[in-house]
């Protein structure tokens, strides 16, 4: 049973089924956590009642609340495939890009307003997803870099000055 | 190359492919490492194409995907295959619901669409997501608990899906929502040889 342990993602079509996938499994799992306390919260007194309640809330909730992150991941996922194929190159630019762009056309319905608001919220949540990593790894090489400058010098240098000062003797 | 009969025991790295698609490297590599060699025998005659998938190492042969990618890739493609299906229904509603609508100014013709669309497409996703994603879990936890990895494991993983997935309507629908899973993962299987 063991698991080939991969770090790599899948190719670019297939991409976006695997960040659908991601998106509804997270959503319909804390959604559905989330939605069976609020079932348990607002029910009236009485164990039955209240696990009832709460079953009903979360088979009611649960799975939209799946479908909605399922289609921000699907969307994302998309957005982020074409910027590549469009650019030629993955960085974080392009997934703040996509994430603007799948808020953005998320809220279509909202009119020109919301469509700004969303596509600014969505590149913001981006940046700070995509840039924590970049600060961590820019500190981990300041200290790195200190590491480096207490080390001793290299030996060949030392045998290079002696046998220059035994040729002027 | 081309027309000519090529002898495979007289070109260099090729092997008899009885010895490449052996079906019992599962059972003697499970648990301890008793590899003939280290590298599988892998022949290098672009003519000869395989019907299976070649491993380099022996080991290789029982590993599988890990969870995460196996759920996300299952539950997607459910999804994705649900929010397509339920579209298609909903476009088709959406067409009978313009033939009343035909007097009606543009805006409500696209209205009406839009939410003919997004009441089926959802709805489908919805429900066939959460059915892949209990086949999912369930197939992970059978095959941890049979410490084994064949097709029967999904039926029974098809068999409790089903049973979850109706099991706060009524014990009828629950019984016919799992028998309904497990012949539909069944006859999918029902023709692979490692059933």
């Amino acid at each position: 049973m063991d698991d080939i342990e991969s770090l790599y993602r899948e190719p670019c079509p297939w991409r976006i089924v695997d960040d659908a996938g991601g998106g509804f499994a997270i959503g319909a799992i804390g959604g559905g956590i989330f939605s069976f306390y609020k079932g348990i919260r607002f029910s009236s007194p009485g164990f039955k009642s209240r696990a009832w309640s709460g079953v009903q809330a979360l088979k009611a909730r649960g799975p939209v609340y799946g479908g909605n992150f399922a289609v921000w991941g699907g969307l994302f996922s998309t957005m982020d495939c074409c910027l590549m194929s469009l650019r030629g190159k993955e960085d974080p630019w392009n997934s703040v890009v996509a994430g603007a762009t799948a808020s953005g056309m998320l809220a279509l319905r909202t009119g020109m307003v919301g469509m700004i608001g969303a596509a600014i919220g969505g590149a913001i949540i981006l940046g700070l997803i995509e840039s924590i990593p970049i600060a961590m790894t820019r500190y981990q090489a300041t200290q790195q870099r200190e590491m480096t400058f207490q080390q001793a010098p290299d030996p060949s240098i030392l045998g290079k000055q002696d046998v220059s000062t035994l040729h002027r003797h | 190359m081309g027309s000519e009969e090529i002898d495979l025991a007289e070109l260099p790295f090729s092997n008899d492919n009885s010895s490449l698609h052996d079906t019992n490297v599962l059972d003697s590599t499970r648990g301890s490492i008793n590899m003939v060699s280290p590298i599988m025998p892998y022949h290098f005659n672009t003519n000869i194409i395989p019907s299976k998938p070649e491993y380099i190492f022996q080991l290789d042969t029982s590993r599988s995907r890990p969870f995460t990618l196996r759920l996300t890739y299952i539950t997607g493609s459910g999804y994705i295959t649900g929010l397509a299906l339920g579209g298609s229904w909903g476009i088709v509603e959406g067409c009978i619901a313009l033939f009343r609508l035909q007097d009606a100014s543009r805006k409500v013709r696209i209205t009406a669409m839009l939410n003919s669309i997004t009441r089926r497409g959802p709805l489908f996703g919805n429900n066939l997501g959460i059915l892949s994603m209990y086949f999912a879990f369930s197939e992970q936890i059978i095959r941890r608990f049979r410490n084994n990895q064949d097709n029967l494991n999904k039926v029974f993983a098809a068999i409790f899906a089903g049973t979850l997935w109706r099991c706060t309507k009524s014990l009828r629908a629950t019984v016919i929502a799992g028998f309904f899973g497990g012949i539909v993962v069944g006859c999918y299987h029902l023709f692979d040889d490692s059933i």
